[in-house]
Parts: structure tokens; sequence; C-alpha cells
């Protein structure tokens, strides 16, 4: 009787939290139709947007996987000095407003900035322009590769990678040979969250780079210039792409999971 | 083995927050067990002598050659850890062919390596398996064939019968004597078991709180406790102090310290230096003995007597030379 009530109430709880994520996406689709979903991928603009957004989602998870990856290796193999300190850097992006993000990004990257400013004169410009909306994907989708792949890195025992040096891999070896086909999954999981965070920013992204427009822009712009039923079509259209690709994305997860374990 | 095989250690010290390890000076030329409780510092030695630790003093020898700087994946030792550790992500053969992969070996040569060894350790026919569905003891042979495929001069085995049950442990250690026969090279095991300790070879060495307590042939260590420490940890109930001994006119071999009284020098034959009776203050079934514990004049002792033992009452007379005290440090 009381285990039941413990799963009973557990469900209720549960079945709330998942309403709730649900029924605003549902009620996205209640704006909409299925031909006005489906004019959304004749329409050029929105291809163009489209195109802006996964194309600097991708470009911004790949160089944080590079630049990621060993970090994440790091925090959870090896202890140091300042260690918390670091963890805590890695995990800022989470705690600032995404407004502010975009305009900490803006004043680091414009032509007269810190870092824009020498960049700029290599020829690389960020403002309303692909690389500014790369960074500013970077930035905010940081801590969920590192985070992601550091509890990865830390779900199989090191005693596996001694082994390896023992039988003669050096670190690098060890490290592409061992460590990271046992944490594929967590990359990959990694991986997507990032990409994720990254197409679905927005207020980090608009001030350093209104243009190229990305999707939550033209939705929002679309929201402001056509009213709610022209932005639902949009925004119906980019969360339909989205969502298949995120569930693709879990499938091969899986997927990497089985063989990894196989 | 052709070659004499060593392992020395000088001076080796190694702080790791609170716990201090050495100074170690050991010298191995023959099977060798390191016994300690968990937390004496055996696996901290056993990563040192790997090369994963480097230690904060002292060097490493290995065949006369010093490897104290040697980064681990040019020691050419092998290790062997208590759950094997085999790479989850590869088969039998490719978790036993791993190491040759990076030696100068075509791949045929790889091949027929990995198969010769696999034949040898009768694991031939596990080739393609999953190593997850192996048995323990097939999981110790593709352990061993993994580390042995790259021929290393020494073999470090850590707790390797150590994550299954009494049966299992029986089991896996009679298949790895099987397999000893195999070994060209100098084995050296940690264990915190000292029945495994005792079977697996003749020279051992007791460490204790990051120290070597004791040193030499398995007799002298398990049969003569230096400490009242290593006597503890050996299983030694009886542990008295001269006053104690005077106290059952027992004559004590010196005017202070402490005594180790081995359980079957407690004489229940009537026979003994100094004859005592004492009442038996509790009995305890242990699986093929009963366990006593003796009261004589306030000291007590304890003493495990064969199951078939005829109790004649609440008393008990026994024996003790007092020549056959071992005096302890």
């Amino acid at each position: 009787m009381r285990k039941n009530l413990f799963f009973a109430t557990f469900f209720l709880l549960s079945v709330l939290l998942l309403a709730f994520i649900v029924i605003p996406i549902l009620v996205l689709y209640s704006f909409t139709s299925v031909t006005g979903l489906f004019s959304n991928f004749l329409n050029g603009d929105f291809l163009n947007v489209l195109e802006v957004t996964f194309v600097a989602g991708l470009i911004s998870t790949a160089i944080l996987a590079i630049l990621g990856i060993p970090l994440a290796y790091m925090m959870a193999r090896e202890h140091f000095p300042g260690k918390n300190i670091i963890q805590a850097i890695v995990d800022l992006p989470l705690v600032i407003p995404d407004t502010v993000a975009g305009l900490i990004i803006f004043l680091t990257f414009y032509s007269g900035g810190v870092l824009g400013a020498p960049l700029s004169h290599a020829g690389l410009n960020f403002v309303d322009t692909l690389p500014g909306i790369v960074v500013a994907m970077m930035f905010v989708g940081a801590p969920f590769i590192i985070n992601t792949a550091r509890a990865g890195f830390t779900s199989f025992d090191p005693k596996l990678e001694r082994v390896a040096m023992s039988l003669g891999a050096g670190r690098f070896r060890t490290f592409l040979s061992v460590s990271l086909p046992l944490n594929l999954e967590g990359i990959w999981n990694g991986l997507v969250i990032t990409w994720a965070k990254g197409v679905a920013s927005f207020g980090s992204i608009i001030i350093i780079a209104y243009f190229p427009v990305i999707a939550p822009t033209y939705i929002y712009s679309q929201f402001l210039l056509s009213g709610i039923p022209a932005s639902a079509v949009a925004a119906g259209g980019f969360l339909l792409i989205t969502l298949a690709i995120f569930i693709v994305s879990r499938l091969t997860a899986s997927r990497l999971t089985k063989w990894t374990r196989s | 083995m052709d070659e004499e095989l060593s392992v020395s250690l000088r001076g080796v010290e190694k702080t790791l927050g609170q716990f201090h390890l050495g100074p170690i000076d050991l010298d191995v030329k023959e099977p060798f067990v390191l016994l300690g409780p968990s937390g004496a510092g055996k696996t901290t030695l056993f990563e040192i002598i790997a090369g994963f630790i480097r230690p904060d003093k002292g060097k490493i020898y290995c065949n006369g050659e010093e490897i104290t700087g040697k980064k681990p994946e040019k020691r050419n030792l092998g290790i062997v850890y208590q759950d094997y550790q085999l790479f989850p992500h590869l088969n039998v053969m490719e978790n036993i062919g791993f190491g040759l992969k990076f030696r100068r070996m075509s791949g045929r040569e790889i091949d027929e390596r990995v198969r010769g060894i696999a034949e040898m350790f009768n694991i031939g026919h596990l080739m393609q398996h999953n190593v997850r569905s192996l048995s323990g003891g097939e999981k110790q042979r593709v352990a061993l064939a993994r580390a042995l495929v790259v021929g290393p001069k020494i073999l470090l085995l850590d707790e390797p019968f150590s994550a299954v049950d009494e049966e299992g442990r029986a089991k896996l250690r009679e298949e790895f004597n099987s397999l000893r026969k195999h070994l060209d090279c100098l084995v050296i095991l940690i264990t915190h078991n000292q029945e495994e300790a005792y079977e697996m070879a003749e020279k051992i060495a007791i460490l204790y709180g990051g120290r070597i307590m004791a040193h030499g042939e398995r007799d002298e260590v398990f049969g003569r406790p230096k400490t009242v420490k290593i006597a503890r940890f050996l299983g030694f109930k009886n542990i008295l102090s001269s006053k104690e001994l005077i106290a059952l006119n027992i004559e004590p071999p010196s005017s202070n310290g402490f005594f180790a009284l081995p359980n079957e020098k407690i004489r229940l034959d009537g026979t003994g230096g100094t004859l005592l009776r004492g009442t038996i203050e509790r009995y305890e079934s242990l699986r093929n003995q009963t366990k006593v514990v003796i009261n004589v004049g306030g000291v007590r002792l304890e003493k495990e007597i064969d199951r078939n033992f005829e109790f004649t009452g609440p008393e008990i007379d026994f024996g003790v030379n007092s020549n056959e005290l071992l005096p302890l440090e």
C-alpha cells in the first residue's frame, strides 16, 4: 500500500513536470498548420536562417570539442591546486544572463575590443558576421561539453589507462585508444547539448551579430513585424528540425553506448 | 630465466596527503609477495614501481638499471589488477594484442603472437568473445596473456584474486599456479590476504603504516613477528606484557616489553614449563574449532581448540613454556 502510494506520488509529480514542458510546445503547434509548417521549407529566407544557425552551431561545437575535451579530461583525472576555481570559471557562463553574455562578447570581440582589435587586424571581424555568432555560441556552450565529457571520463576506472601505459602506450595513445573510446557516449551527449544550446541562443548572439540572422533572431523579428501566426509557423518549423536532430543524436548516443559496451 | 631478474628500491619515500610511505629498501630477486592491511601503502608502492607515481625520494632499479624517472610505457613491466581491467570496448583478441600495436610488428606477427599465447593459456576459443561475457578464470587468463604477450621482465599483480568469493579465489589461485610455468618473468604479488601471501611465494615482506616491518622467508615472517602491530596483523591473539607474564607465574624472557604467545603453544596435553588453570569465560564456535577465552587471575588468553575437545567443566588446565614466547618490539 505504502509502496503504491510512493510510486503514485512520484508518477504524478513526474507527469506534472513533463506536461509543463510538453503543453507549451503543443500550444505552439495549435497556432500553426501542417501546410504552414511545410511552407517554411519553401521559404528561402527561412532556409538561409537555418543554414546559418546550424553551421554556426556545428563550427562552435567543433571548436569547443577540440578545446573542451582536453580540459574535461584534465578536470576528471588530475589533481592540481586551483581546480575548484577552474570549475567555477567553467560554470560561469551558466550563471551569466544571456544578454550580459552578449554584451561581454561584444565588448571583447568588436573591432576595438581586447581580442577583437588584433583579430580584426588579421582580417577576422566579429560584429554582424558568422564568426561573431560562433564565439557567442562558444561562450554559452562551453560548460555543457566540459561538464558532460568530464562526467564521462570519471565513469570508468583510470586503471584501464594505466594498463594501457604499462603495455607501451604513451599518454596520447592511451587517450586515443582507451579514454576516448570509453567516453564516446559522454562526449557525444556533451556535443549534442552544446550544439543545441548554441542554436537555441538568442540574447548572447543578438548584440554582436544581429546579422547574419539566426533562427531565434528570425523568429523574434517575425513576432515583432508580422505577429504571432507568422512567428509560430517559423518557431514550429525550427523546433521540428531541432527536435528531429536531437532525437537522431540521442539514438546515436545509445548506439555508441551499445558499441562501446559490446 | 636466463638472466637474473630483480627489482630494488633504495630509500623510496612518498607523501600523499596525510599518508607517508617509506623509506622503503627492498631487493626482490625471486617470486615475492608484499603483504599488508588496507591503507598500508601497497597500492602506492605498486604504482611507484610501475611508474604511475613518482617517488619524492629514493631510487628504483629494474635488473640493475635505474628506472626512477622512466615513463610507465618504457619500463617493460606487466601489470594485472584485482579486477583485471580488461578493455571493455575490445574483444579478447584485441585485448591481448593491445600492447603489440605499440611495437614494431606487422599485423601478421601480432596475430601469430596473440594466437600463440592464447593457445598456451587455453583461451584460443574465446578470441572473438566480449570480455564482459568471460568467467573470472577466463578474465584472469586474458589479463595475464595481455600482460605477458609483450614480454615483460617483471609482472606486478595487485590483489589479483580478491574480486571473487572464497571458493572462486581458491580456484583462481590454483589456475594461476598452473599458468606459472609459462611466466618467464619475476612475479611480484601485492595482497592483504595472508593465506594467499603464504601460498604464492616463499619470500614475503609485510608493509604496515607505510613501512616494511618484516621481510624474509615466509615461515620466518609469519612465525616470528617482530612488533606488536605486526603480531596483531598476523592474527596473534595473545600478546602479553612482562607484568602479565609475571602475574601468570611465567618468567618473562626480559623484564619489560611484550611477548606473543602462539595459539599452538598453549598446551592442553599436560606439558609445559608452567602449568596453569583458568576459568573459561566464553565459548565461540568457529567453523572447525571452538574459541575459548580463558581468564587466569585477571589475565585473558584466547585459545582455538579442536571441536572434538572434551571440556570437563568451567575450568581448563594448560601449560606454557617461557622459551616459546616471541619477544616483540
